[in-house]
């Protein structure tokens, strides 16, 4: 009992990150057609800056990794993809991974390849009590934190005038423009946002961790490019139920498979997600699909 | 070169007969036909000679180290075109090829190592493979239909996806690969080098497969598969209402693809002579996506033109990084430069030429007179459609 218990934590802490790595693409995508493969990149770079700032106060480091993550996205946005908005989605593709590999090797000329190593939220490791079953802190706060996150999005989408230009833009994005919907604006807050969403998950990702490397931003973009591709391109509900989905997955087989194949889980994991996709091609949600309009 | 002119490489161009309006205007017909044979296979030939030429400078004049480069590039050249096979011709990116690249790979490289060799780096290896023993040809023809019956399997859930989900879900293919090279310890020797691959090639050889691959690639590009997959590119809606079964088109294209790569990564292995499973992953897929847009993913000559871009540019900052000096010029350049370059290359040519720098057109038969042929149909547009 105890057990499950344990691994029913694990699945939903697990899921709740993912979840949010896959919304950072999900959102980007959704109103950008963008494939932001450069997400990765938002996320190294704030787990450097969690490193630099080392013993400061947590509040310090947690602001000061939110505020830059998202400055980079801006950054991102003005400097790179606003030049090429009107290029097909195929270029934005490529153009997002040509930048995300520029990065990563700057980030290997000039930092180097060693890895570097922090003890911010160390604490966070020691486990409560909750009856007899520990778990430790850190979940606890994953789980927290993407419930947070998860819930002020929808709200933000919802029930403010940003997120209903927000919204437009995804819908329509040139009609949203003749309606009065700030092309650049959008766009902006949008990064702004999705660099928020990367900052958090630095954060997350080194409480659990503590040890940054160059390449440290690629497996969380490929789970979130596997959860929105098997949540439904575009559906930012499908991306977080494809988040979970993998999240559980993976506890799942880490229990269930033999010590010998343990070592294949995550390729196992992608190999049933992707034969998933021969049966529901468009993904999970059950949203109307989005046809291309002609 | 100044009287070589792109021409355009679209669908349907490609359905009708390239009449010359001079030919027939003429009356030559036997002229018009020989002519129209020579405009329709330029964009190979030309493609086939500039490779050649290369190659033949290389072995009159270089030293080792040239030769040993240009043999990389020819195999560059065999990957990015495979590459180019499907993705330029189905306008569907794809960032996990390169695991068709490590199938080939690995499958040579077990097929050729010498059993004994084979007895003590892998001592668990099935029988049938640790006394396997093929010639490198053969070994690399089996690496290359490994690679496609493989990528026949994964086509079956991938390509039913539309297009920019296939292409960022073939990652996970990519990933999976990985996993799998780098735990079947007993297959692949893990983590560690995989040592001892016999070297076959030569620069003729490697220089047969390139002309074979080119010629693979033009001829599907101008067969009934190929054409409908381009159509299916620039627009996939009309393509399918004229009943075009894309999900298909695109299969064929990537089972294609994926044989291709799969002789490249045997190829790469004999090149390399020892690799691990980090050979084939992310750094090469870089390369070989860079190459294909630098040059123009929309072309076979895009192809070319990237590969040998792109390939002289990190092999420059290669041997500088390396201290050594090349064409007398020595630049005490920082281990990592050459990568950076590369991705700003590729970035500033998505920004200002997201066509690349063919801007996606084949190499046009080079006319004699370019300007009267010009002002021909200029001066009788009508003739034209005669």
């Amino acid at each position: 009992m105890t057990q499950v218990v344990e691994y029913v934590v694990q699945a939903v802490s697990l899921g709740g990150l993912y979840a949010l790595f896959a919304l950072g693409i999900a959102l980007i995508f959704g109103i950008g057609r963008i494939v932001n493969f450069a997400h990765g990149q938002i996320i190294a770079l704030s787990c450097y800056l969690i490193v630099w700032c080392g013993t400061l106060p947590w509040p310090i480091t947690v602001l000061a990794t939110i505020a830059a993550a998202s400055a980079i996205a801006v950054g991102m946005e003005t400097m790179v993809f606003r030049p090429a908005r009107l290029a097909d989605e195929s270029t934005l593709l490529i153009i997002s991974f040509a930048l995300a590999l520029a990065i990563e090797a700057l980030v290997l000329l000039l930092i180097g390849a060693t890895p570097r190593s922090t003890s911010f939220g160390l604490s966070l490791g020691k486990p409560v009590h909750v009856g007899s079953v520990p778990i430790p802190r850190v979940d606890l706060l994953t789980v927290a934190v993407a419930a947070g996150l998860l819930g002020g999005l929808v709200f933000l989408l919802r029930r403010t005038p940003l997120g209903v230009r927000l919204r437009a833009a995804a819908e329509d994005f040139e009609m949203a423009r003749l309606v009065g919907v700030a092309a650049n604006g959008t766009m902006a807050a949008t990064f702004a946002l999705g660099g928020m969403l990367a900052g958090v998950a630095a954060l997350l990702i080194m409480v659990n961790g503590g040890i940054v490397t160059p390449d440290i931003g690629f497996e969380p973009v490929l789970i979130a490019f596997i959860a929105t591709v098997i949540g439904g391109m575009g559906s930012l509900s499908g991306a977080v139920a494809g988040g979970f989905l993998l999240g559980a997955l993976t506890v799942v087989l880490q229990a269930a498979l033999p010590e010998g194949l343990r070592v294949y889980r995550d390729a196992l994991l992608f190999g049933l997600v992707i034969g998933l996709l021969v049966f529901r091609p468009g993904g999970l949600a059950l949203v109307a699909e989005r046809a291309k309009r002609i | 070169m100044s009287q070589t002119e792109f021409r355009s490489e679209g669908p349907v161009q490609g359905l009708t007969p390239n009449v010359t309006s001079s030919g027939v205007v003429n009356g030559h017909r036997g002229t018009a036909r020989v002519r129209q044979a020579a405009v329709a296979i330029w964009p190979l030939v030309s493609l086939l000679a500039l490779v050649g030429l290369i190659v033949l400078a290389v072995s009159a004049f270089g030293g080792l180290e040239l030769t040993s480069a240009a043999e990389n590039a020819l195999i560059s050249l065999v990957l990015v075109v495979g590459l180019y096979i499907f993705v330029g011709n189905s306008g569907v990116l794809s960032f996990g090829s390169v695991s068709f690249v490590a199938i080939g790979a690995y499958t040579a490289a077990l097929l050729t190592i010498s059993s004994d060799s084979k007895a003590l780096s892998l001592p668990n290896l099935p029988h049938f493979l640790a006394v396997a023993h093929f010639s490198t040809p053969i070994a690399t023809l089996i690496g290359g239909g490994l690679a496609g019956v493989i990528a026949l399997i994964v086509s079956i859930p991938l390509m039913r996806l539309n297009g920019i989900a296939a292409g960022i879900a073939t990652l996970a293919l990519l990933s999976i690969v990985q996993v799998v090279a780098q735990n079947w310890v007993s297959l692949t020797g893990g983590l560690g080098t995989l040592t001892g691959i016999p070297n076959g090639l030569s620069l003729a050889g490697l220089m047969a497969w390139v002309a074979a691959t080119l010629v693979l690639a033009f001829v599907y590009q101008r067969s009934r598969f190929g054409l409908r997959l381009r159509g299916t590119r620039e627009d996939e809606v009309a393509a399918r209402a004229l009943g075009v079964r894309v999900e298909m088109e695109r299969r064929i294209a990537w089972v294609l693809s994926g044989t291709i790569l799969g002789v490249g990564g045997a190829l790469y292995a004999q090149y390399l002579g020892a690799f691990g499973p980090d050979a084939f992953y992310l750094d090469l897929t870089f390369l070989i996506i860079a190459m294909l847009v630098v040059g123009g993913m929309r072309s076979l000559a895009g192809a070319v033109v990237g590969t040998a871009t792109v390939f002289s540019l990190t092999q420059i900052f290669f041997w500088w990084e390396g201290g050594q000096s090349v064409f007398g010029v020595t630049l005490p350049v920082p281990s990592g430069l050459g990568k950076v370059i590369v991705s700003l290359l590729l970035l500033v040519i998505l920004l200002f030429r997201p066509d690349g720098l063919t801007g996606g057109l084949e190499v046009g038969l080079p006319s004699l007179r370019p300007w009267r042929r010009r002002r021909e149909t200029h001066e009788h547009p009508a003739r034209v459609s005669e």
